[in-house]
């Protein structure tokens, strides 16, 4: 995890001919001098720029860059209109040297980033290959084209996933990391973290980050558990899906599977464990048995010797009776049974309607509720308690009648609503369960009355036939019982064989189940606490270095929002201008320091565009320089923008080892030779 | 004492009038927004009486919205449709005017307007992208389609 900035090129194209500048970057503090409004912050812009953080700067779509980059530039007093203008900008991660080229200006699309595999600024002859990278359209972060995902990798950094206030998940961005590394000047001093972009409605967004940097285990764990809910809900479908063939499976023979848990459960086979239950007359048995008297007849049917028609024919015309009046009885019963269905139809439709009605109430009602509440945002009055001509208390609803009590407020409306959807839905539910069940009994029923139909048409068909012949009624009740058993067994034993899966799948959950119960509490780990602890420590001696003077006590870095706090009070609300720059300073450079010790994901480097005069002048940046230059012993990079008095800081700066310092007289941005 | 007699209580007691819930579109702030959105949608932000009748009718139900959608797009006319002026609505314009949202237009026919205040607010209501969207929907359907003429005809029950 690292990142080193080796070279920054802004190349201005006016009609004038080239202008820009050219800055390199060595490895520990490197100072950047140049007077008030010369081009330091438009330097740093632009580094934000070419690395696609501009939604640091400002959550607007245009290029937040000065119009010195887009559209003129004043030289000697004379105004000169830019044509095409570009950043470039080489960054290492130790290994490997890429060099990133954006246009601010010009044809080419500003969402693009031209990455040269290699070092084009500091070695421009070189044959680099070049690959387009896009960003800011949605995936910047995660598709293997987006340019953030790719400088991701770059960094080796992974992205974590983090919730939303929507309940989404998204990639934790990049540019809600960097507010931790780059202090611009806009807004980056008004507090920590305080150049966070907030419209990507991510949950508590500057814990998240923080802890992401940290590398703390706080941030693994909730990884661990996201993972475990992700494995759980894989699991879930699974076990559905195995539930469903198995119902489908019975299909045939019109069975249900009875006691068959729907959702998983950790030890397999459950107490009662699950069967098939089928039809015989109507009513339910379960399969073993049934195939079990099945089999018992068919050896019955067996021992027996086909008769011939005329040996059966009493025994026929009696049987052929009582098939008939069963037939009879069974037909009333499908008659009945399929009213009934119709009934529970309509009274299906009917909760339907009204569910519908409930919808659209509860909609208009949110509505309601909504424009209330964007109207106090907003301004906008649609309704007040009083009417808008004579001032008079009025209710608020349109009802003529004012005996009419009072009325419920909307929140309680919607909430009535809600409860009666709730039961309609459970109506509903009930109803397209007894109507499944229903359905089934009719197939059933259907199948039976078929059966006898075919039954009488045999034994009318061996009554009639030759007094030789075998009997057609017996054959056929043989065959079918046969062929009912071959299949009820073959469905069985598939059914067996699908039940196997359930106890791998709940083994599985049980492991689920036991690695979520060791997973602690969102709490912090010990060595988090450990590196909250350190940090306090680096923070605080900074602070004394520095010449902080508001208050004389420790301060704590809060293990809840892992920022300086005084006696549980947010310390940077109460501070004076120029102590508020030694905090952000000290908190910052600790965390840099913080990587020097422990395992984080701090990419080692840290930028800070000085503020703006007035709160800075009280400042002594000698302490905070010489801080910062320790930077080099640990290969790490600090980079400082500043307009301080250029005698006072070469002065400073005379007694500090390990610093660069680049020194720009005038405007930074000039003409170009190259 | 006989079975229907009803015996007496013995104890005080007192009643408690229970808050009435209302159905929405009778919310005064619904149907202001909801007239605001019909003339915003409307040409010019202008819509007669007999017109916004019809609308406002239409509009609360799904089922009402699908028959004058139907007859607005074929030109059919319905034979069991009929259409209710609500007074809601009247009390609605009322107040619409007294919060200076719509100003009345005399004249052939009369109808209403939004002011300037009023285009304002119904704006923003647009703008706000979770809300009335079935309303927008069927205003946005229907606009192009509402001819006076054929107001006219599906009132008077004329059979063309």
């Amino acid at each position: 995890m690292s990142l080193r900035l080796r070279q920054l090129l802004l190349h201005i194209r006016t009609t004038k001919g080239s202008y820009g500048i050219d800055i390199p970057f060595e490895d520990g503090l490197v100072v950047l001098r140049a007077e008030n409004t010369s081009g330091k912050s438009t330097c740093i812009q632009s580094i934000i720029y070419a690395l696609g953080l501009e939604k640091m700067l400002s959550p607007k779509s245009e290029v937040p860059l000065p119009h010195v980059m887009t559209s003129c530039l004043e030289d000697d007093g004379e105004e000169i209109n830019v044509l095409e203008s570009d950043v470039f900008l080489e960054i290492s991660n130790k290994e490997k040297v890429i060099t990133l080229k954006r246009v601010v200006k010009g044809e080419q699309d500003t969402r693009l980033i031209s990455v040269f595999d290699g070092p084009a600024l500091s070695n421009p002859t070189g044959n680099y290959h070049k690959q387009d990278f896009f960003l800011r359209d949605k995936g910047s972060s995660t598709h293997e084209k987006g340019f953030h995902s790719y400088l991701a990798s770059f960094l080796g950094w992974t992205l974590p996933l983090v919730t939303t206030y929507d309940g989404h998940e998204v990639p934790l961005y990049m540019e809600c990391i960097f507010p931790l590394l780059i202090v611009e000047q806009k807004r980056g001093w008004m507090g920590l973290q305080s150049s966070m972009p907030t419209f990507f409605r991510i949950k508590d967004v500057e814990k998240r980050s923080f802890e992401f940097l940290a590398k703390f285990e706080a941030y693994d764990m909730s990884s661990k558990r996201q993972k475990l809910k992700e494995e759980e809900d894989n699991l879930k479908n699974e076990w559905k899906s195995c539930v469903l063939s198995c119902n489908t499976l019975v299909d045939p023979i019109n069975g249900t599977v009875h006691s068959l848990p729907v959702t998983p459960i950790a030890t397999w086979p459950p107490i009662t464990p699950p069967f098939i239950e089928v039809y015989r007359d109507g009513k339910p048995f379960p399969i073993g048995k049934a195939i079990k008297e099945d089999k018992t007849r068919l050896s019955q049917l067996k021992e027996e010797e086909i008769p011939t028609a005329q040996q059966a024919a009493p025994h026929l015309t009696n049987e052929l009776e009582q098939a008939q009046s069963s037939l009879e009885e069974k037909e009333i019963v499908l008659r009945t049974l399929s009213e009934e269905i119709d009934i529970e139809k309509s009274q299906l439709q009917a909760i339907e309607i009204r569910l519908n009605a409930l919808e659209e109430d509860l909609r208009r009602n949110k509505d309601i509720q909504k424009i209330r509440e964007y109207g106090s945002e907003e301004n906008l009055i649609t309704t007040s308690d009083c009417c808008p001509v004579c001032h008079q208390k009025i209710v608020d609803y349109l009802l003529a009648d004012e005996s009419f009590g009072s009325s419920m407020s909307i929140n309680d409306n919607i909430k009535l609503i809600e409860s009666q959807k709730e039961i309609f839905i459970k109506m509903k539910e009930n109803c397209l369960k007894t109507i499944a069940i229903k359905e089934k009994q009719l197939l059933s029923l259907k199948n039976e009355v078929n059966d006898i139909r075919s039954r009488i048409r045999a034994l009318k068909q061996t009554l009639v036939s030759s007094e030789k012949c075998p009997s057609i009624s017996s054959l056929r009740d043989r065959i079918l019982l046969e062929e009912r058993i071959l299949l009820e067994r073959n469905i069985l034993e598939r059914f067996e064989y699908q039940i196997d899966d359930f106890s791998k799948l709940a083994s599985k959950w049980n492991y689920i189940l036991e690695r979520k119960k060791k997973l602690p509490k969102d709490t912090l780990s010990q060595s988090d606490l450990n590196k909250i602890k350190q940090l306090e420590n680096l923070f605080n001696e900074q602070l004394k270095i520095y010449g902080f003077s508001s208050f004389s006590d420790d301060i704590k870095i809060s293990p809840d929002t892992y920022k300086p706090t005084l006696e549980g009070f947010n310390l940077i609300f109460d501070l004076s201008a120029s102590d508020h720059i030694r905090v952000i300073w000290a908190y910052l450079n600790g965390l840099l320091e913080l990587s020097r010790e422990c395992k984080t994901n701090h990419l080692g480097m840290l930028i800070f565009d000085e503020p703006r005069q007035q709160d800075a002048s009280q400042i002594s940046y000698y302490e905070l320089l010489k801080r910062a230059s320790k930077a080099k012993q640990y290969n790490q990079q600090v980079i400082f923008a500043t307009s301080e008095n250029k005698e006072r800081l070469e002065n400073a700066l005379s007694s500090i080892r390990d610093t660069s310092y680049h020194d720009y007289k005038g405007k930074m941005i000039k003409r170009l030779n190259r | 004492m006989n079975g229907t007699e009803i015996p007496k209580i013995n104890v005080p007691f007192s009643f408690t009038r229970k808050p009435i819930p209302i159905p929405p579109d009778l919310r005064t702030d619904w149907r202001i927004a909801v007239l605001l959105l019909i003339l915003y949608y409307s040409r010019s932000y202008r819509v007669s009486l007999k017109k916004l009748h019809v609308i406002n009718w239409a509009i609360r139900s799904s089922e009402n919205r699908e028959l004058l959608l139907e007859y607005m797009l074929n030109k059919i006319q319905p034979h069991d449709v009929v259409i209710r002026f609500e007074p809601g609505i009247v009390r609605a314009i009322d107040f619409a005017k007294g919060y200076q949202f719509i100003k009345m237009e005399y004249g052939k026919p009369t109808g209403i307007i939004l002011t300037d205040k009023g285009l304002e607010i119904a704006r923003k209501i647009d703008s706000f992208n979770d809300c009335f969207v079935k309303e927008r929907e069927f205003l946005r359907k229907i606009g192009p389609h509402v001819l006076e003429k054929d107001i006219s005809a599906l009132l008077n029950w004329e059979i063309s």
